[in-house]
């Protein structure tokens, strides 16, 4: 059935319906914007990486073959954009630009879970991150990202108890 | 804590999640009725739980305005049609006013890159420092690189790098004969195939292609860990300096007036700018053109097999698209089985490994060889190509090519990095220097009995070079008793010997000095 709706508007931008593109927009933005903060980890990037992707998802919708496989095509669009971002931030980084945990003893603290999110690998934030978007549903990961429900369910728990780790790192420091 | 306390988290975890099964619940509670650690900790990720919903809660209330954002900047391109918001770099590549305010900048840098570096040698023309190899470098436009095996031999290796101002590859161009040529314009890349008289054609963003990424990493080693090694050395007829490169594992000689790299390794560079057209991708007359990305819809033209991943707890690989390209979340040492064109996303430096592991153990029912490798920074894309001749399972896809991608330690634990070190250590009369060298090739995690024995026999060679020779002489007893029957040839020294008779001479007669061919 969702399929169908974005058949139908992917079939109508191809033709010039450039507003039937606000369709894709409304139903997508949101997945790909929780795909880019799960793999870059700030709110400010992903907003740019994920707008960069629906633009770009415009200029190339008549290269779209499969017109009821918009989200998936527009996934990787994202993930590729994220990607090249990702190495262009690698690039310009110091030697001691990864982040680092100091001090991290209060668990109420939104900025040491900030922190402690962004020090998680990217492939544990990006289930975790995807998990709270999208209304806890593993199996809707799974499709997302085109992997089994048994191994976003694994680094969905990796993900926890490493999160946990980083933010109680301070309190096993000094025990 | 106990082992039935470990696995208990990970169902904390999952109950949290809500994904544990209710048998499984039922076991939970019971476990945490009777410890108070699991309870404290179940307390504690519930918390974080909440914190994490409440967090991600806060981003997703902006959401609706961010998507008004999109909206609007579409609306602005209905407005302007013509326009094309899709990629800044290709806007600039094509608008002329930018193309030449691009080009006014690369001048700019090169020659702001010159003066600085004429500035820092006229200021301290006898002192080198390897920053200034790091900022000549950082500014140039054109790399080109060779590779002979001799000098004046036949090319066997040609590559053509355009660097932009943001010191990022624009362009770039590779032909190792016979098989491979690649052309990359900066929008597309064409990969030619000389036997199958193909061409195909990607989008640029598919199959980048570049020879170091990122150069800002490597430049950045050169600057940290790299070491001067001699200062007025020789290379081919040319004063240079030579200096150690640890994240390349090689010696680079560094011009004296430009302080550029003019050779690493075997490899040799040069920075002119190429001839008109190098980067310009034609389509010969008797070759095919296999498919477009740009006209099919982005799909490429390569086989993709079940992949089979031999060593899971190492390494987490995933299936990404409904073409079955792989990706390999590396963590470790790790096989893998496939097909052609493997995409391996790397989150270390394994990937630098690869390329050389890749080559040296790839084997399939015919016979192939990796087609290309593209080197990822950690959290970047790599793509390992491998391509057959003979029994070419490109038609009947079931061919499978071991790939055993064994990662190259870190440099400071590599026993071919201290080798290549120990010897340049050697040319500079660095004795001491380079016995500590072959004494850390010979402890390498990578070392095998006849890298361990090369390196025992050079720590006889610096001992017998510093007078130490009764140490010496343990050296090469010790190489004796190893009892290997191979052979070593170091071409540039002119040097060849076994592990058995050369230690006994070098018993009777000490090692003296033999110098480095490729310096005169």
């Amino acid at each position: 059935m969702n399929d169908a709706v974005d058949d139908n508007a992917v079939r109508a931008c191809q033709q010039g319906d450039e507003q039937a593109y606000a369709t894709l927009v409304q139903r997508h933005y949101r997945h790909v914007f929780a795909l880019c903060l799960g793999m870059v980890a700030n709110v400010h990037d992903a907003e740019d990486i994920a707008q960069e992707a629906m633009l770009k998802g415009f200029s190339s919708i008549r290269k779209l073959t499969e017109t009821e496989r918009f989200e998936p095509w527009m996934l990787k669009i994202a993930k590729n954009l994220c990607l090249d971002f990702l190495r262009r931030q690698k690039r310009m980084k110091v030697r001691d630009a990864e982040p680092k945990i100091e001090h991290a003893k209060k668990t109420n603290d939104n900025h040491d879970l900030e922190q402690a999110i962004r020090a998680l690998p990217m492939e544990l934030r990006l289930p975790l991150t995807m998990y709270y978007f999208e209304q806890k549903k593993a199996e809707n990961i799974a499709r997302k990202l085109n992997i089994s429900h048994s191994l976003v369910c694994q680094r969905i728990r990796a993900a926890r108890n490493e999160l946990h780790a980083l933010l109680t790192e301070g309190d096993h420091h000094e025990s | 804590m106990s082992p039935d306390c470990q696995s208990t988290r990970d169902l904390i975890s999952d109950s949290i999640a809500g994904t544990l099964p209710e048998a499984a619940e039922q076991t939970l509670r019971t476990h945490l009725d009777a410890c108070p650690e699991c309870r404290r900790y179940a307390q504690a990720l519930e918390q974080e739980d909440a914190l994490l919903a409440d967090h991600f809660t806060q981003i997703e209330a902006g959401r609706a305005a961010r998507q008004a954002r999109v909206l609007d900047t579409l609306r602005n391109h209905y407005a302007e049609p013509g326009t094309d918001p899709l990629s800044i770099r290709s806007r600039i590549l094509k608008r002329r006013i930018s193309q030449l305010a691009l080009a006014a900048a690369a001048v700019f840098a090169i020659v702001m890159g010159l003066h600085l570096c004429g500035d820092t040698f006229r200021t301290t023309n006898t002192v080198y420092a390897l920053d200034q190899t790091v900022a000549a470098m950082s500014a140039v436009r054109f790399v080109h690189v060779v590779r002979r095996d001799e000098v004046g031999g036949p090319l066997q290796e040609e590559r053509w790098i355009e660097i932009g101002p943001d010191g990022r590859q624009v362009r770039y161009r590779h032909d190792k004969p016979p098989h491979h040529f690649v052309i990359n314009d900066g929008e597309v890349t064409a990969r030619y195939d000389r036997f199958a008289k193909t061409v195909i054609l990607y989008d640029t963003n598919e199959m980048p292609y570049r020879w170091i990424d990122p150069l800002g990493q490597t430049f950045e080693n050169l600057s940290q860990e790299g070491m001067i090694v001699e200062e007025d050395a020789r290379f081919r007829g040319r004063r240079v300096h030579r200096v150690w490169w640890p994240m390349m594992r090689e010696v680079c000689c560094v011009d004296p007036v430009t302080r550029r790299a003019i050779a690493i390794g075997d490899l040799e560079l040069s920075y002119e700018e190429p001839p008109a057209g190098t980067f310009a991708i034609t389509q010969p007359e008797d070759y095919d053109r296999v498919n477009d990305p740009a006209e099919a819809g982005g799909q490429e033209d390569v086989l993709y097999a079940d992949v089979e991943l031999i060593n899971p707890e190492r390494a987490m690989m995933e299936i990404i698209n409904r073409h079955d390209i792989m990706r390999l979340y590396s963590m470790g040492p790790h096989r893998y089985e496939g097909d052609l064109d493997l995409r391996v996303r790397c989150d270390s430096d394994v990937a630098w490994g690869l390329s050389i592991a890749g080559m040296e153990t790839a084997e399939g029912t015919g016979s192939c060889w990796v087609d290309k490798f593209e080197l990822a920074a950690p959290g970047g894309v790599a793509t390992v190509g491998v391509k057959f001749t003979g029994d070419a399972p490109r038609a009947s896809k079931v061919a499978t090519v071991r790939l055993s991608p064994t990662p190259l330690p870190d440099p400071a634990h590599d026993a071919r990095a201290w080798q290549t070190l120990g010897l340049a250590l050697y040319d500079a009369r660095r004795y001491e220097e380079a016995l500590d060298a072959f004494e850390k090739m010979e402890a390498g995690t990578n070392a095998d009995r006849e890298d361990q024995a090369l390196a025992v026999t050079w720590q006889g060679h610096m001992l017998d070079l510093l007078g130490r020779r009764e140490e010496a002489i343990a050296r090469y007893r010790e190489v004796i008793g190893m009892g290997l029957d191979s052979s070593v040839q170091h071409g540039r020294y002119g040097l060849t010997y076994d592990f058995t008779s050369y230690p006994q001479q070098r018993i009777e007669a000490p090692f003296t000095r033999v110098e480095n061919r490729d310096a005169y």
